[in-house]
């Protein structure tokens, strides 16, 4: 039998290769990070102001104070490039970039040209050439302005780019479409974690988020397993929703308008202990099951940890919470 | 060895002495009781008995062997009713002659003598002659011998066929002895691995034999037929080949070599010029071209593929090949539509002789064959196989190994009915089929992570292919075929989907004449159409599937921007082309010019993308090319040869390139130019040594745009160039004495330029350097043993300087330096093959045990990352793995 399993290993060697063991960076949060971004409105239309904020934390949580440079970025990135954005948009200054401010937070106002930059609406031609081509929506139907956030760190400059979804019309629809799409969508609502919970047997610890008045901690033993299960608000037909919603998009496949709904998923960090996954999450397929649970194991030393979700969603909305835990002996 | 067949005739009666007065009489029988009445008038022979029936007497072996003849004196009793009642000898000739004498005397039937007009018994004296005939024969006998022209020395294994009178192989005198020849003018071809092919006429006459010398230059260094690696250059009225630099390998060398696991087709692999594919892709990369510019033909008819995925086997069974040949470049004007080599595969010829077949199995297939003849001129051949891996590893492994790691599943088949018109003139019907599909997924907590993919391949040809021989040797070619692809591609990563599906009608006719203008002028001329219908469906990223030149890293998802398209593409090409060959100096030198004018015809269904409710507008295009070709080999002493070959190539835009969101529906053909010069040197008949040097030019290559705004439709441009250069070495060693192996060596660089005046980078494929040697050994008593080591220079690859986050998919994504400008480390294996063959009765039986990757050495093939690119690590190739087989064949 043996025999047999190292023919069956060394045969997968050769079909798939053997793949080295890397260590990925676990999510725990020990030193200055940014952790997540988020637009309010989730989703803007061309003008209109946005409000931005930063989740930014080191090993002893979340910092009120952070050298984070804000900056829109208006280069359109070139077809062939994988990455989310023009990689002109990774310089502390340049004419392409509109600057936010500095701080965990920032505000400004969504570009009037926008949808034609970012989105379906065909960027305007050069002299002597017809227009160019419209930028492709994402599976969500959406286009996102690009956003990008400079730390000035002791180490170096490090980047974090986003995107704020654009309120745009639809590409490629009928006017028919359009028109339907115009009555019936609903923009974007940031997700938010409605409830923390420690599930156990018998009966859950909930864990109210540190934002919440008076709130204690969870206390738990060093070395403790314990399954946590993050959740959001169920939701109902299209609507405003803080969690999986529905909403109306352009299916570029069948050229039709057809009802979806937003896969969340759910990233797990912590400045101390380790999560079994580093995220987890539900599909659209799954979105009926408005929670999703990760396996911790709290760290050996006792003391106060800190741990985040952050829910993003599948239209560019994120949300997340804060939360404390005593670890004891 | 002169051999004069003689007839042998069987034994002859002598009839014509049956009752002769002067040789036998009749002698009336005596009454009953012997006495004679007195006065009583003697009776009187009214009628003399008359052979009715009469029996020839086999020829004794003994007597015909000592080349005696003699004649057997008999007297024979008839009855009244006509029947041999006795048979005495009167007069021997040996017991031989007068045992067979008499037995077939005693099956005589007479007329019956009369005496005095009534019925009678009478004896008779009968003269059996036994004559030693020899047969007046109907046809030649064909003998001579082939000899080195400058050393005057004899080459053994050269074959000489003769079109419909038979063949022969020269021994180690040289010499060669055909038989039967028909009378009349027959084309005469000498070929053999160490010659070019060669043809020539000759006359017979029946009963005589013509005793004829042939001198000949053998190939130098090149060997064009399975012999070295690459350069032949086929010339001679009328050539057979047009390949200035091929390398054509047997199929019962090519089975032998170790890593191939007996498939034949695999050796390409192995030759100069080849890059080593990564692993598991099965992709033929030759001289820094592209894979999908590399055209592969099985007898004339062009196929998608020579490997199924993975590279684990190819797409015909071997037991239906008889050889395989490479042409890297500057290949003549009967082949075009590609911009890199040429890989053409010869299928063998039906027998004729008995039913043939075999039945193999190992761990990644099972395979069959049967050939047979069902009449004369009507044989039939089938072959299939089917991999079954994918049972041995869920049977030995977890049911759900399928979800994690690509298992391919293929399969492939022929059949074939080859109908012998006329003597010179034969019809065959075939038909191939070969499918592909690997699936996999990757069942993650992570949302990102989640990735299912599933490819798949399938295609079917069905063809005709009419040959005829005429009176003056020319030879004339037609194979119309047609077919269909269907390829797709079905992958999720993440959220982002990707699926692509293209289906082809395939139309095909090779049409090839192939005579000769004078002495020394050969001539070919020829058509090459094909015309295809495409119809394509893709929707994902404008990222997904990668293309050469994508500044990406393993595992990199696609952009999560998607979009959809689906589009239909005609494509019609027709292209004559003529070659000569024109033969100097005594044949030292042959010129051969080629033209090939290749008028296309292409027509997209959608011009821009689908907006809204507007209709679609098409696109028709029409365009012409002209590819002129040179090939020139000079055979500079016997044992040095020259050669050198420039030619243009073009070939028109891939129908997925042609779609107005993820390509551009107004690509025009790519071009090519290809220059190479080359020797040959043959050290030992069996031992040769050559060298080629190329540079190759190409234009108008589809790219990406890398405009941040490209226009409409523009997804590609066809601005890409392309330019390769390096020299291919080859040292080879012929089957001989149960040995023969070879060294190969390629240096080559192969680069791209993106933009206009733009940088030039190293091509994705580019390998510097190549090295393979490979050699088998035969043991004796069925025993041999083969081994292989290769080198070659990792994969060019952009290095990560860097990563940034990206906050909407909380995902890290690298920050590139300059394009393809660091490499994989260089990949080193070792591979060993021992063989037992026992015979059987009339079959045979191979038991096969290849080891692969003897040293265990874990071969960088891809450069992977950790999520957030901190970490850098490589994804190690094939462990050391011992594969075994059994093949039986009969």
């Amino acid at each position: 039998m043996v025999a047999v399993s190292r023919l069956v290993a060394l045969s997968l060697c050769i079909l798939a290769a053997c793949k080295p063991d890397l260590v990925e960076s676990a999510p725990q949060v020990t030193e200055p990070r940014l952790l997540a971004l988020r637009s309010e409105p989730a989703e803007a239309a061309p003008g209109q102001a946005v409000s931005l904020t930063a989740l930014y934390a080191d090993g002893s949580g979340a910092l009120t104070d952070a050298p984070l440079d804000w900056a829109l970025c208006v280069d359109r990135k070139p077809l062939a490039e994988l990455g989310p954005v023009s990689p002109r948009c990774l310089a502390p200054s340049s004419d392409i970039l509109i600057a936010l401010g500095v701080g965990v937070a920032a505000s400004g106002t969504m570009p009037k040209d926008a949808c034609r930059n970012f989105g379906p609406e065909r960027p305007d031609p050069k002299p002597g050439e017809p227009a160019g081509r419209p930028v492709d929506p994402d599976q969500s139907g959406g286009f996102y302005q690009p956003l990008r956030v400079r730390a000035h760190l002791a180490t170096g400059d490090t980047y974090t780019v986003f995107g704020v979804r654009i309120a745009c019309s639809l590409s490629g629809a009928t006017q028919e479409q359009r028109a339907q799409f115009e009555t019936s969508y609903v923009r974007n609502t940031n997700p938010s974690v409605a409830s923390f919970v420690r599930v156990a047997a018998g009966h859950d610890d909930a864990l109210p988020p540190l934002s919440a008045a008076g709130a204690e901690g969870l206390t738990v033993q060093a070395g403790a397993t314990m399954t946590l299960r993050a959740a959001w608000a169920p939701c109902a037909g299209i609507g405003v929703c803080t969690g999986s919603e529905q909403y109306v998009a352009f299916d570029t496949a069948s050229r039709a308008l057809v009802s979806r709904r937003e896969s969340i998923a759910v990233a797990w960090l912590a400045t101390a202990g380790a999560f079994a996954e580093p995220s987890t999450g539900r599909s659209e397929a799954e979105g009926a099951v408005a929670s999703s649970d990760n396996v911790f194991t709290a760290p050996s030393v006792p003391g106060d940890i800190t741990l985040w979700a952050v829910l993003r969603d599948d239209r560019g909305g994120v949300g997340w919470e804060t939360y404390r835990v005593h670890v004891i002996p | 060895m002169r051999r004069i067949a003689f007839r042998y005739l069987a034994p002859l009666l002598a009839a014509t002495s049956v009752l002769a007065p002067q040789a036998a009489s009749a002698q009336p029988s005596a009454p009953p009781g012997g006495a004679k009445a007195a006065g009583t008038p003697a009776p009187k022979l009214t009628r003399a008995p008359k052979l009715a029936q009469f029996v020839e007497a086999p020829y004794p072996d003994s007597e015909r062997a000592a080349g005696r003849a003699a004649s057997v004196v008999l007297q024979i009793a008839i009855s009244a009713a006509g029947h041999v009642d006795e048979v005495a000898v009167a007069e021997s000739a040996g017991p031989a002659f007068d045992q067979a004498a008499v037995e077939a005397a005693r099956k005589f039937v007479f007329e019956p003598a009369e005496i005095d007009g009534k019925p009678a018994p009478v004896k008779i004296a009968y003269r059996y002659e036994f004559v030693l005939r020899v047969e007046q024969k109907t046809t030649a006998i064909f003998s001579g011998v082939v000899r080195e022209r400058a050393t005057k020395r004899p080459i053994a294994g050269v074959h000489i066929d003769v079109a419909d009178g038979g063949s022969a192989i020269t021994g180690d005198d040289g010499r060669f002895t055909l038989d039967d020849v028909p009378p009349g003018k027959h084309a005469v071809t000498i070929s053999g691995d160490t010659l070019t092919a060669q043809q020539t006429s000759e006359t017979f006459e029946a009963a005589k034999e013509l005793d004829a010398t042939y001198d000949v230059t053998p190939k130098g260094p090149v060997v064009e037929a399975g012999d070295d690696d690459d350069l032949e250059i086929v010339v001679t009225p009328p050539p057979l080949e047009k390949k200035v630099v091929s390398t054509e390998v047997s199929a019962d060398e090519a089975k032998r070599i170790p890593g191939t696991q007996g498939d034949v087709l695999k050796v390409v692999e192995n030759l100069p010029g080849v890059a080593r594919g990564a692993v598991g892709s099965g992709a033929l990369v030759v001289w820094g071209a592209a894979p999908e510019d590399t055209r592969v033909y099985i007898d004339g008819v062009r196929v998608p593929r020579l490997y199924h995925d993975g590279g684990l086997r190819s797409v015909v069974h071997s037991d239906l090949v008889k050889s395989v040949e490479l042409a890297p470049g500057g290949y003549g004007a009967a082949y075009g539509r590609g911009l890199g080599g040429l890989v053409t595969v010869q299928t063998r010829a039906l027998e004729t002789d008995t039913y043939h077949g075999s039945v193999a199995v190992d761990l990644l297939d099972a395979a069959v064959s049967a050939r047979a003849p069902i009449t004369d001129k009507l044989r039939v051949g089938i072959s299939g196989r089917r991999s079954h891996l994918d049972g041995i590893l869920k049977a030995a492994a977890s049911k759900d190994v399928e979800d994690y790691f690509p298992i391919p599943h293929y399969y492939d088949g022929q059949a074939r009915a080859a109908y012998q018109i006329g003597p010179r003139e034969s019809v065959e019907f075939g038909g191939l089929l070969s499918g592909d599909r690997t699936s996999r997924s990757v069942a993650a907590a992570n949302l990102a992570e989640r990735k299912t993919e599933t490819r798949a391949l399938h295609f079917q040809r069905v063809y005709a292919r009419y040959e005829k021989q005429l009176d003056d040797g020319a030879t004339v070619s037609v194979v119309p075929y047609v077919g269909a692809d269907a390829s797709t591609l079905e992958s999720r990563f993440g959220v982002v989907p990707t699926n692509q599906s293209i289906t082809t009608t395939l139309y095909g006719l090779r049409a090839i004449y192939r005579g000769r203008l004078a002495d020394q002028l050969g001539i070919t001329v020829g058509l090459d159409a094909e015309v295809s219908q495409a119809t394509l469906r893709r929707s994902g990223s404008v990222s997904a599937p990668a293309r050469e030149g994508d500044i990406r890293v393993f595992g990199q998802p696609p952009t999560d921007q998607i979009n959809v398209d689906d589009w239909k593409v005609t494509q019609i090409g027709l292209a004559p082309y003529a070659e000569a060959d024109i033969a100097l100096f005594k044949e030292r030198l042959h010129i051969l010019p080629g033209l090939r004018f290749d008028p296309q015809v292409s027509s997209v269904s959608r011009r821009t993308p689908l907006d809204g409710d507007t209709p679609s507008i098409g696109r028709f295009a029409q365009d012409a090319a002209v590819d002129p070709r040179l090939a020139i080999r000079f055979a500079a002493t016997a044992q040095i040869s020259l050669r050198a070959a420039y030619g243009f190539y073009h070939r028109s835009p891939l129908p997925e390139d042609l779609s107005a969101v993820f390509g551009n529906p107004s690509l025009t053909a790519a071009r090519a130019s290809q220059a190479l010069v080359g020797a040959a040197f043959r050290l030992t008949p069996s031992f040769s040594i050559e060298t080629t040097a190329f540079r190759t030019e190409s234009s108008g290559l589809a790219v990406r745009s890398t405009l941040s705004s490209p226009l409409l439709a523009e997804a590609l441009v066809g601005m890409g160039q392309g330019r390769a250069f390096g020299a291919q070495f080859l040292l080879r060693k012929e089957l001989g004495a149960g040995f023969f192996g070879w060294v190969s060596y390629s240096i080559v660089r192969s680069e791209r330029q993106d933009v206009p005046e733009g940088r030039y980078r190293a091509f994705d494929y580019d390998q510097t350097h190549v090295l393979t040697a490979l050699a088998s050994y035969d043991l004796g008593r069925g025993f041999e043993v083969g081994a292989r080591i290769r080198f070659a220079t990792g994969f060019p690859r952009t290095p990560v300087l860097g990563a940034y986050y990206d906050g909407r998919r909380d995902a890290y994504q690298p920050i590139f330096g300059e394009e393809n400008t660091s490499r994989i480390p260089a990949f080193v294996q070792g591979d060993v093959r021992f063989t037992k063959r026992w015979k059987i009765g009339r079959s045979e039986l191979e038991a096969y045990l290849e080891v692969q990757n003897v040293t265990n050495r874990k071969n960088p093939e891809e450069v992977v990352y950790s999520s957030d690119y901190r970490q850098k690590g490589f994804i190690t190739g094939l462990p050391i793995l011992p594969v075994a087989g059994l093949k039986w064949s009969l």
